[in-house]
């Protein structure tokens, strides 16, 4: 298949996906037992006010009628008000959106350099210390449940320590200017280095749980494809010309053994918008997982089918484009 | 094969040995299996935790020196002693007793959403594998429209919608978990499918179900108990993780995640109540995984030879 018709399939496939996306999160939103007008007007509204109110948010009439009406607004960008916040809830998730990329880029960036960094060594120096430690390293990181290694860690480092914040983007006292709502970029961009340096230190911890996981999968799958490429036949005759080993092994062997890590770290992103709700409830972190928790928690529906459904489009978009870097690199992959 | 003919004429002994003759390939390769398993001892270690986890679980009721829900506020959050060796909590519940009382709930946890992810993925997996066609592409669209959403967040709007209880959370899990299996399931089918006994059956008049249930469906079991291994770890960390966050176990039930959640209030001076049902989590957790990648290491043939 050509690579244009590849895309093209996938494409349309993820067409429908995203509309089946849509008709789940509906179905779920709408079982929610809670009566949204109670939560809106309180148990003891008149009855005239109930009414009135199931008229306004469209819930007297026919559910299919109501999904289409939710249909049409989501693909208008419409996701309706928060019942929480009163605001529109694409404005909700824009504002909260940064935060969770900001967090996200910098879990994965820590996940890639340390995770290919201890398989590489693991597999250069098989059976020695470092192998035995990063082994070790790596299974502990897809045991230990994140959310309670996040509160040892705040025990240590905050309680304790005093050396890292607890929780937050940066300090409440700080008021940066919003540019673009990465808050890193933002305060190089304006020149506020205090906000630059507090914000790396609100980073460091959640980004460790975050991105802990996925460093061990990633060091998982570049000991064992580095282990297969050094057993190949090119190694071993660029080992006979005479080359240095560590020639052999950073310029031939490295640059091979790192595809099956590429496919992995798309695979690490689901986990990591996952891991996210979870990291940013424990670190009070401003983003969209900590959102859709908060407004699971007070069944807020409208939020919650919002942030539902942008978090499995940023999923399946980032899906799809692994998939299509794969088939770009891999021709066997077009089936 | 044995030959039922023969067998009458042979005396016991012999008949024995005749036997242990016949099944010798397989005994071979069990006593090699239990070789490799000796010669891998992170295996073993994942065997022996899940073992232990086990044992509590059975003998809860026993091993538990306090109730896990009885009270006492005149001594609320004691440190860790000889008495209370995990401490006190909020309510003077005995932090110990509950994480042991606890490993019920996680164990029943596990058995369920493994059987009914299992039975939901067996049926559409095998269906869409034998059938294969417009049918297969129907139920594959459902499946992937499952996997367009992070597990964890697909698992909490179910729990959510459902209300959170345990209950609730473990059919949310379920229906998240059941495509891994499908998928699994499709792919053996539709080998399965193509082979010539298959096809002869067929011609005998069996009829698809029966092909099905009877035949492809033994065949396709194996590949799913390994996958199970490797999940049961996942399963434990996304329902404690569905406790934490308050859309799973609801207290008092000492459900692991959601004993964590509630030391977390105290964490700066009471960090028992936090800290070891969460060690408990973990080493239940690191237990499946190590037995999970030693049994993958050891059905591997390139390890195996």
């Amino acid at each position: 298949m050509e690579l244009s018709s590849f895309i093209l399939k996938r494409l349309i496939l993820m067409v429908v996906v995203i509309f089946g996306v849509l008709i789940i999160v509906f179905v779920v939103t709408r079982i929610i037992p809670a009566d949204p007008v109670g939560a809106i007007l309180g148990g003891n509204a008149p009855p005239a006010a109930v009414d009135a109110m199931r008229h306004q948010l469209g819930l007297d009439k026919p559910i299919f009628m109501q999904l289409l009406d939710y249909l049409g607004g989501v693909l208008r960008g419409n996701f309706g008000n928060s019942l929480v916040s009163s605001r529109s809830v694409i404005t909700d998730i824009l504002e909260y959106l940064p935060a969770t990329i900001e967090l996200a880029i910098s879990s994965i960036i820590f996940a890639v350099l340390l995770g290919t960094t201890l398989g590489l060594l693991s597999a250069v120096f098989r059976n020695r210390f470092i192998d035995h430690f990063s082994r070790v390293f790596s299974i502990l990181g897809i045991s230990l449940p994140g959310f309670w290694l996040g509160l040892i860690l705040i025990l240590f480092f905050y309680y304790r320590l005093g050396w890292l914040p607890s929780g937050g983007q940066y300090d409440m006292f700080l008021s940066p200017t919003r540019v673009t709502g990465l808050v890193l970029l933002d305060s190089v961009i304006t020149g506020e280095w205090n906000v630059f340096f507090n914000a790396i230190k609100h980073l460091i911890l959640p980004t460790f749980i975050l991105g802990y996981s996925s460093t061990a999968s990633i060091a998982r799958i570049m000991r064992a494809s580095m282990l297969d490429v050094l057993h190949q036949n090119y190694i071993r005759t660029a080992r006979a010309k005479g080359l240095p080993k560590k020639t052999v092994i950073l310029r031939h062997a490295l640059r091979n053994a790192l595809i099956p890590v590429v496919t992995i770290i798309g695979l690490e992103f689901g986990g990591l918008l996952s891991g996210a709700v979870l990291t940013e409830t424990i670190f009070s972190w401003p983003g969209l997982g900590r959102y859709i928790v908060n407004s699971l928690l007070t069944l807020d529906y409208p939020a919650i089918s919002g942030g539902t459904i942008f978090i499995a489009l940023i999923y399946s978009v980032v899906n799809l484009v692994v998939d299509i870097l794969y088939a770009a690199l891999d021709p066997r992959m077009r089936a | 094969m044995r030959k039922p003919s023969s067998d009458k004429k042979i005396s016991g002994q012999s008949a024995f040995r005749e036997f242990l003759r016949e099944r010798k390939p397989m005994l071979d390769d069990v006593r090699h299996t239990v070789y490799l398993w000796k010669k891998t001892p992170l295996a073993l270690v994942g065997t022996v935790i899940i073992c232990l986890f086990l044992l509590v679980a059975l003998f809860a009721p026993l091993l538990a020196p306090y109730s896990p829900i009885a009270t006492d506020l005149s001594r609320k959050l004691e440190a860790p002693s000889a008495a209370h060796p995990f401490g006190l909590d909020q309510f003077g519940r005995d932090v110990l007793s509950r994480v042991i009382m606890g490993t019920r709930i996680e164990v029943s946890i596990i058995v369920i959403i493994s059987v009914i992810s299992i039975v939901i993925g067996l049926i559409v997996g095998i269906v869409a594998g034998y059938f294969g066609g417009i049918i297969d592409e129907i139920l594959m669209r459902i499946t992937d429209i499952f996997l367009a959403f992070p597990r964890l967040v697909l698992a909490m709007a179910f729990a959510a919608a459902l209300r959170p209880t345990l209950t609730n959370a473990i059919i949310a899990i379920s229906l998240v978990e059941w495509t891994v299996y499908a998928r699994l399931a499709r792919a053996e089918a539709m080998k399965i499918r193509s082979q010539p006994y298959i096809e002869a059956i067929r011609a005998v008049g069996a009829s698809n179900i029966k092909i099905m249930v009877f035949h492809v469906l033994p065949m396709s079991i194996s590949p799913i108990i390994v996958q199970l291994t490797m999940r049961m770890g996942t399963i434990i960390l996304t329902a404690a993780s569905l406790g934490f966050l308050g859309l799973g176990a609801q207290p008092p039930l000492p459900e692991w995640g959601a004993i964590v959640s509630d030391g977390r209030s105290y964490l700066m001076n009471n960090w028992w109540i936090t800290a070891f049902p969460g060690m408990a989590i973990a080493v239940t957790v690191l237990g499946f995984n190590l037995l999970g990648d030693g049994i993958r290491d050891i059905l591997d043939p390139r390890i195996r030879r």
